[in-house]
Order: structure tokens, then sequence, then C-alpha cells
């Protein structure tokens, strides 16, 4: 399914980035996404959603990925399962050097819930409203052959380590008797039930109150450490991703425009799709007022030529409305875009 | 900017704009259907080639020929002539028969919207215990009771199906009398009377007239059914279940005289049900037969 | 739920039976009065001398007002009185008793034919939304809907019995292979017989009427499972199965079917009533005993009591179904479980 056509970045993609002083030593990638993109029928021809996405995960790593609404993250982390039959999936999914678009159907199967687990957004549609909360987070292990007795005693345990009180009981309990913090937590116990390499958290907290999303983040985090996944956390709120993520890509209408380490990409933002996200997020160690971005995202199906922010882009000149952007390394960064700010500038505030 | 279900988005797109395309061929051929039959309904009797109920003996069971181009029945009528006449009482009887269901429907729908809790509770559970009652069951009754005639069976399908009707109104009268702009209305002081006409009835009425398209289809196969076992319209009138019927003994011998009918009957059903599920498909592109 | 508000709920629930049936009798009460002309005379029939029309008119009561007459027809009722057919002159409740098994087992196998077929064309269809195959089944449930029970039945009733021999053409049983009557049900009394020819022989019998019966009821079925399983497919607890690595059998059958029971187990209810509206026809064309026929013969002798009581018969029956329908519902769904929590402890 590899394509050649497109941007040839892949040197650049495979390289282990380098850890600032300070950040721990990344060990080999769990998971290597390279040119990723996924495109759906529509009456007027297909539509690429992704065009050309990179992505590394290591184990044990917290990586953010980062974007507007329809910038096509959630579309991204359902194509790394391969979950929608409908998308067009093309690039290469490296899962510990195995590309999952070769794989059959049943050695994908196989590997979702195992290998690499996803949590949704939404707390409340996420569970089978008529099944019991036991049986849903059984059934992660149960397709994967696991015998019933084992599962049960698996499941309670997942369930207690993520703070249900009275696990063991409240596995006979239906979703609805459960508040959306703890339906949330059931939903991570499905996603980490089988101990997966690579959690994929879509939105995890969106749906939740303030207090809640702290609990949930905690959660994932503690996780990482105690069974030494990686993790993908999905989201368009930048004031989450920065005292969470080791590393964050940024995403803008299905390409990738920055990524790097999270605090370097946050005091010295290179793309100025970047710093326009981070001066509309309110910060408590900087005065003034919150700039949101001006004009709306670009669609999918009617994505601007060359460098598609150059619409909304201060600083964009002729050739961004021509020529892509090409990701190039600057500091600790990777960044696509022809006007990157310098550090001195500090970005536009 | 705080939605994220890019995938629901991706896929909304192309599904409104699928529901905007052009009307499927299977759909027009069916509101095509409906013009022809409502069009004969009209002039079936008028553009008969013989007279639907001139009895001659001599002529009695003749396969299809160029004479009788659907052949004859066992009193030698035309088959073709009475399956024209048939159309007038089939499918006018099944029209009345739902617009008279439908308006009684929307009537107490409305007086239980506006009546207050207890009016509703009270005409809804009656509208339950109706609908209980099989309509073929149900119709029989009533038809027994008026005496068999085409008359009977529309009125009997009237009071088997209005509450059918009453409920869907009633559901969708819900809906509008809760939403921002009736509440609107009314803080400005729009009394009852108004808030009915004005407001509700308008935007309520969709279901109904979806609902309505779509059982006409269902009516002239109750309709049919009842004058099949007697309840419905008699003999000698050309109706299409009465002439099944008649044929009935010789469908070894002369086919015709029922397949005739039958299909018609199938036919007509066919192009209501497409119809409707075509419109209903239009208004909600997801709820398709559901 | 708690034992006790399972108990509260039953308890509203049969309050609410005697309400539906109460109901069901005042509809019926008001259906008699309707009728026009001399109630005393269609009772005694119209071969009656006009002195014998009196005594049946002071039997009934119908010389008092209609407040009394109708607390007299309650009374009547209760007493499982529910007047005496003018033409087979038995009381129409016996006649009903012998009759009705014929009936149940005609519509229990069309029942069985029903969802062996349209659950599985629905799924089928779900699973395939948006699909030539979709769109085929759902073309298909249209048409099955369309068919007129009665001339699909005298259609199938030439065919396959009499040009292809197939199957018996008319009757519940072979002359001859009768079996000693204990339930009525021919298929299981011939099995508690210990008979299995007149079992197979029963079963012949039953098979086309049952198919026939079933055909425009397997169009709702396909559209109702269809519906309600591509809702339930489209929520993000699919997703969530499917990333969890079930199989698509694991996510239609666990994650869309079951989903789907509340709605299906509706429409079985209220079919269950449509059916026996529909055994009407098929009886008719098969010349099986039953409610049907008896209801047709009724009709065509203008049998006022006997066509009542069947009206009353069947309200009863679809009402008890009714009420089976919602424990099932109540076992196999918790929503419906906590919505009826809440009405019972309010």
């Amino acid at each position: 399914m590899s394509r050649t056509k497109g941007l040839d970045i892949v040197s650049l993609n495979t390289e282990v980035p380098v850890p600032a002083p300070g950040e721990r030593v990344t060990p080999r990638p769990v998971l290597e996404v390279s040119d990723l993109r996924v495109s759906y029928p529509t009456v007027a021809g297909p539509v690429e959603i992704v065009s050309g996405f990179d992505l590394t995960v290591a184990k044990g790593e917290r990586v953010a990925l980062v974007g507007e609404s329809g910038s096509g993250k959630s579309v991204t982390a359902r194509a790394l399962l391969r979950l929608d039959h409908r998308a067009t999936v093309s690039g290469r999914i490296l899962l510990d050097g195995t590309d999952l678009l070769t794989l059959s159907g049943a050695e994908m199967r196989a590997r979702r819930g195992r290998r690499i687990g996803l949590m949704l957004q939404d707390p409340m549609t996420t569970l089978n409203p008529v099944r019991t909360i036991g049986s849903q987070v059984m059934e992660a292990l149960r397709v994967h052959g696991v015998g019933r007795a084992e599962a049960r005693r698996r499941s309670v345990e997942t369930l207690d380590m993520l703070g249900i009180p009275d696990a063991a009981r409240r596995m006979r309990s239906y979703p609805h008797e459960f508040s959306g913090g703890m339906r949330q937590r059931v939903c991570l116990a499905m996603a980490i039930v089988a101990h997966p390499d690579l959690l994929i958290a879509d939105e995890p907290t969106t749906a939740l109150d303030v207090r809640v999303q702290e609990q949930v983040l905690s959660l994932i985090d503690s996780l990482v450490d105690e069974i030494g996944m990686g993790v993908v956390l999905i989201t368009h709120d930048l004031g989450l991703v920065a005292g969470f993520a080791d590393r964050v890509s940024v995403m803008y209408a299905g390409r990738g425009v920055e990524r790097g380490p999270v605090r370097e990409l946050y005091r010295t933002p290179r793309h100025p799709y970047t710093a326009g996200l981070l001066a509309s997020v309110p910060r408590v160690d900087r005065d003034g007022a919150l700039a949101p971005i001006a004009g709306s995202p670009a669609q999918p199906a009617s994505r601007p030529g060359g460098c598609a922010f150059h619409p909304r882009c201060a600083r964009a000149e002729s050739d961004c409305a021509t020529v892509l952007p090409e990701p190039r390394r600057i500091g600790a960064a990777d960044v696509a875009c022809h006007h990157p700010l310098t550090a001195a500038e500090e970005g536009p505030r | 900017m705080t939605g994220t279900t890019t995938l629901a988005s991706v896929h909304a797109a192309p599904r409104v704009r699928r529901a905007r395309r052009r009307t499927p061929w299977i759909d027009r051929i069916a509101y095509g259907t409906v013009l022809v039959l409502l069009l004969l309904a009209v002039v079936g009797p008028l553009i008969a080639p013989h007279d639907p109920y001139s009895v001659d003996l001599g002529q009695a069971l003749r396969a299809p020929s160029g004479e009788h181009l659907l052949g004859t029945d066992g009193l030698g009528r035309d088959v073709l002539s009475r399956a024209l006449a048939g159309t007038r009482a089939s499918i006018l009887g099944a029209l009345m028969a739902v617009a008279g269901a439908a308006l009684i429907g929307i009537l107490v729908a409305s007086i239980a919207t506006i009546g207050g809790r207890w009016v509703d509770d009270i005409v809804m559970r009656f509208c339950d215990i109706t609908l209980s009652l099989p309509v073929m069951v149900m119709a029989l009754g009533v038809a027994v009771a008026l005496g068999p005639s085409l008359r009977s069976a529309v009125i009997a399908m009237v009071v088997a199906w209005w509450p059918g009707f009453a409920r869907i109104a009633r559901a969708e009268m819900r809906t509008v009398i809760t939403s921002p702009y009736v509440e609107a209305a009314r803080v400005l002081g729009a009394g009852r009377w108004r808030l009915m006409t004005r407001h509700v009835l308008p935007n309520s009425l969709d279901g109904v007239y979806v609902q309505a398209t779509l059982e006409i289809g269902g009516a002239t196969l109750i309709m049919a059914g009842l004058s099949f076992v007697g309840a419905g319209a008699q003999p000698p009138s050309a109706e299409w279940g009465a002439m099944v019927e008649t044929g009935s003994r010789y469908l070894t011998s002369a086919w015709w005289i029922s397949v005739v009918p039958g299909l018609l009957i199938t036919l007509t059903a066919l192009a209501f049900a497409l119809t409707g599920d075509s419109l209903r498909t239009r208004n909600h592109p997801d709820a398709a037969l559901s | 739920m708690s034992p006790s508000l399972l108990a509260r709920y039953l308890g509203r629930r049969l309050a609410l039976l005697v309400t539906t049936l109460w109901g069901v009798v005042t509809i019926v009460f008001l259906l008699i009065k309707a009728i026009p002309g001399d109630e005393a005379q269609a009772a005694a029939g119209v071969t009656a001398t006009p002195a014998q029309v009196e005594v049946v008119r002071q039997r009934l009561g119908l010389d008092e007002s209609i407040v009394q007459q109708y607390l007299a027809y309650l009374g009547r009722l209760l007493h499982g009185d529910l007047g005496t057919s003018i033409f087979t002159f038995q009381p129409v409740l016996g006649d009903l008793q012998q009759l009705i098994p014929y009936t149940i087992e005609l519509v229990g196998l069309a029942m069985v034919i029903n969802l062996t077929c349209g659950v599985p064309l629905g799924v089928w269809a779900a699973a395939r939304h948006r699909t030539r195959v979709d769109n085929s089944v759902r073309l298909a449930a249209i048409f099955c809907g369309a068919l007129p029970t009665f001339w699909l039945a005298m259609i199938a009733q030439t065919l396959i019995g009499r040009k292809l021999g197939a199957v018996p053409i008319s009757g519940v049983s072979t002359l001859g292979v009768e079996v000693p009557r204990r339930t009525g049900f021919v298929t299981v009394d011939s099995l508690l017989a210990g008979d299995l020819t007149a079992f197979s022989d029963a079963l012949a019998h039953l098979v086309l009427p049952a198919a026939v019966l079933a055909i425009p009821f397997m169009s709702f079925v396909i559209r109702v499972v269809r519906g309600s399983m591509i809702t339930a497919l489209e929520a993000d607890h699919v997703t969530a199965a499917r990333a969890k690595g079930a199989r698509e059998r694991t996510v239609l059958l666990q994650h869309g079917l079951r989903n789907a029971i509340a709605p299906v187990s509706t429409l079985i209810g209220l079919q269950v009533g449509w059916m026996m509206g529909g055994a009407v026809m098929v009886e008719t064309v098969f010349s099986r005993p039953g409610f049907g026929s008896y209801l047709t013969q009724a009709v065509a002798h203008k049998d006022t009591f006997a066509v009542i009581g069947m009206v009353l018969v069947v309200g009863v029956i679809v009402t008890f179904v009714g009420l089976a329908v919602d424990l099932v519902q109540l076992a196999a769904d918790p929503r419906v479980r906590l919505l009826e929590t809440r009405r019972a402890s309010a």
C-alpha cells in the first residue's frame, strides 16, 4: 500500500528525536507512521482528509497530537487501527517494525486492543447501554482468547487499579449507574486491560469537567510508567498538553505543521499556526489578551494550495500559496513553513 | 472551536449531498405509477372498453384476446373494464379512509396537546387501547355492525386507524410546542388557539403526510381484504378485492380473473409504499425505513 | 431492580392491564350500541318470531337504561358469557375455545418463520448499509409488504398445493390420520399421542398457510431490525468494540442486535394481533377451521355476538401479549429498567 508519490520525508521521520537536556532518553519507537494518507469516498470523488502525516512514538513516551476540529486528528486515530473500512489508507504504519497496512483482517484484529488500545471522547456513548460494565471490559480480553475466569480477574484488577471502588461488585452494573468520570475510567480500563504497547486516546477528557479531566489524565500518566506503554493523546486543548506530553505534533488540514519536544514548542513556537494556537490559550505565566486565529479552518475538500494555512497567516508571502513547505529541522523541532518565526520573535504577541 | 468528531462531519457531508442528489430511478417510477393510478381512479370507468357490469354468459371465461384484452369472468364481464372501473372504488376508498383517519388523528392530537396533562393522558391511553385491536378484526366488527358495504369498510378503517395518526401528530406537536420559538411566541402573549394554528400545526404535519402516503398502500390492501372476506364492497360492484374473490373459483381454469386485480392491488400498494418511503428518506436521510 | 420496586412495577402494570381490558370491553360495547336497528332482533336472529325477540330483549335487559345495560354486560362478561351465536346456536365462548388453538398454531408458526427469516435479513442489510445488498433487501421488504395476503394465499395454494402437489391445499389434517383431541393443538396432540405420521401431516397442512401469513409481516421485521441496527451500529460503542479486536460477528450481534431487542419486541407484540387479523383471510382461503374462518362466517351470517365476542377475545390476547413484551424488555434492557424504576419510585 506504500506510495512513492508525495513528500519524501521518511528519512527525517525515522530519525530518533534528539533528547533535550533533562528529558528522559527515549528507547526505540513502538509506532512509526510515515506519509500517512487517508481519503474517504464522496459523491464528488475521494477527498483526502489526512495527506502525508508522520508520527513517531517510543515506548513509555507521551505524544500529543494537537489541532483544531476538522484537522484530521480523529481520522488519523481510526486509520492507525484501520477501523473504518470506507477509508482508503496508504503510507506506512509500523507497529514494532510490522507495517499494519500489509496485515490481513484477522492479523489486524489480533493487534487491536491487545497491541494498540483506543479510548474515545464520549464515555456516554462509548459504553453500550444495554450491557454490563464487566462484560464490556472483559470483552477486550475474551476476544483475544482469554478464558472467562481469567478475564474477570484481570478486569476487576484493572478497574480496581483505575480507582473504581468495589470493582468486583460494580462489574455487574450498567453504564447509566456510573458518573461521567467513572465511566471514562471504565473506557480507559477497556482500552488498556489487555496491556497494549500503545494507547491512542482521542480527546479522552473533552466531555468531562475540569477536575475530572485532571484525574483521568493523571491516571493515563501513571499507566505509562506502570505498564510502559506509549501514548498518543489527541486533543484540541494545548493547555492540557503542557503538563502531560513529552512531545507535541501539531496538525493542520491533514498535515503535520510542527513537531518537537513540548518545552521547545511552548517556549519558541516556529510555525505561525502553532504560535497562533498558543496565543489563543489562556496562560497563567503571561499577561495580555487572548488572540484567536483569524479566519476559519481549511476544509479537506477545498484545501488551499501550497501551505494550507496561508489564507489565515500574517506572515504569508507569494510562495506560501504555491509551494508546499517541506518539514525541516529547526533547533529540536521539525517545522513545515517557508517563513518560520525565529526564536527572537517569540511569536506574534 | 471545540467540536472534534472529525469523522462524523466527514461522513455527514457526503450524506447530505447524496440525499439532495437526483431522485433514484425506482422512486421516479413509483411517483409516476402513483400519478397514473390517481388519474385512472378519476377517468378509469370512462375509458373502459366495455360496460363493466354487462353480463353475457355466452362470453363467459374467455381467455385474453383482441376482443377482451384481459379476458372475461364467469359472467362474461370484461376483466379489463372491471379492473379499470375498480380503480375508483379501491384507490379512492383507500384515500378517503386515510384522509379521514389523518384528519381525526390531527384533531385529537391537537386537543391532547393544548388540553393539558389529564386530557393528554386519557386521550393517548384511549388511542393505545384502540391500537391494540388489529385493524382487520376491528374493521370486520364495524363492517358487520353497519352492514357490509364499501362505505362501511371506509368508516371501519377510519375508526380503526385514526389513533395511529393521532400518536404521530401528537409526538411531533410535543416537540414543536416545547421548542424555543413557540416558547417565544407564548412569552409574547399568543393565545392557545393562535399558538396551535400559527405555530404548532404548520410545523408538525410533515410526519403525518409521510405516514399517510405510506398508509395508502396498506389501506388498499385492507380494503381489498375486507371486500375479499365479504365485509366490504358487495357483488356485483367492480372492486379489486371482490374481483379476486369472484375469480378464486376459476383460478386453475381462468387465472386472469383473479390475477389481474391481485397484481393491481400489489402494484398500488407497492407504488404508494415506495413513494412514502422516498418522501421519508428525503425528510430524514438516515431514518429510511426504520 | 430491587424486589420491592419490581413488585411496585408489576402492580402498576397489572393495573394498566385491567384498565386496558376495561377499555377494550367498553369500545366493544359501544360498537354493539352503534349497530343500527333492533339489537334484540339481531341477537335472536332474522328468523325469530316477535315473541322470541321479546324473550331475548328481556333476557339481555335491552329494555333497561343504557347504564344498566352496560353494567349487566360487564357482569355477563365476568361470567364468561359472550352471547350465543345465531349460526351455530352455541355459546360464542365455547365455539372460540374449540377454534382458537388452530389459529394460535397458525400464528405461532407464522411468527417463527417471520422471525427466522426477517431478523437475519434485517441484520444483513444493516451490516451492509448503503450497499447493493442493503438496497435489495430494502426493496424486497417493501415488496413483501405490498402483497395482498388473501391473493398471495390463493396463488400459493394453486401453484404449490394444486399444481406441484407439494403440500395439502386445505384443512388441518388428512382424513383418517386424526389423533385424539387433548390440547386442541393438532401438532401438540399428535406428539402427545406419539403419532409422528400425524405430526408431519399436521405440519404439512400448516406450513404453507403459515409461510403466506408470515410474508407481509417479514416486511416490518426487516425494516425495524435494519433501522434500529443501523442506529446502534453508528454508536461509539461499536467503534470501541472493534478497537478491542472484536470480530464483526460479535460486533453485529452483541453491540447491534442486542441493542435492537426493545424496538423489535415491541413490534412482535403488535404483530401478534395483526397476524390474527391476517389469519382471517388465510384461514378462509385454506379452509382451515379457526378464529378467522369463524369470523368470516359470522360476518356473512350477520352473527353480531360472534363477531363482537371475537373482537373482544383478540383484544384480550393482544393485551396479555403486550404485558409479556413489557416483561421481556424489562429483563433485556437496563434502560427500560431505569425508566420503570424511576416511575415506580416516583
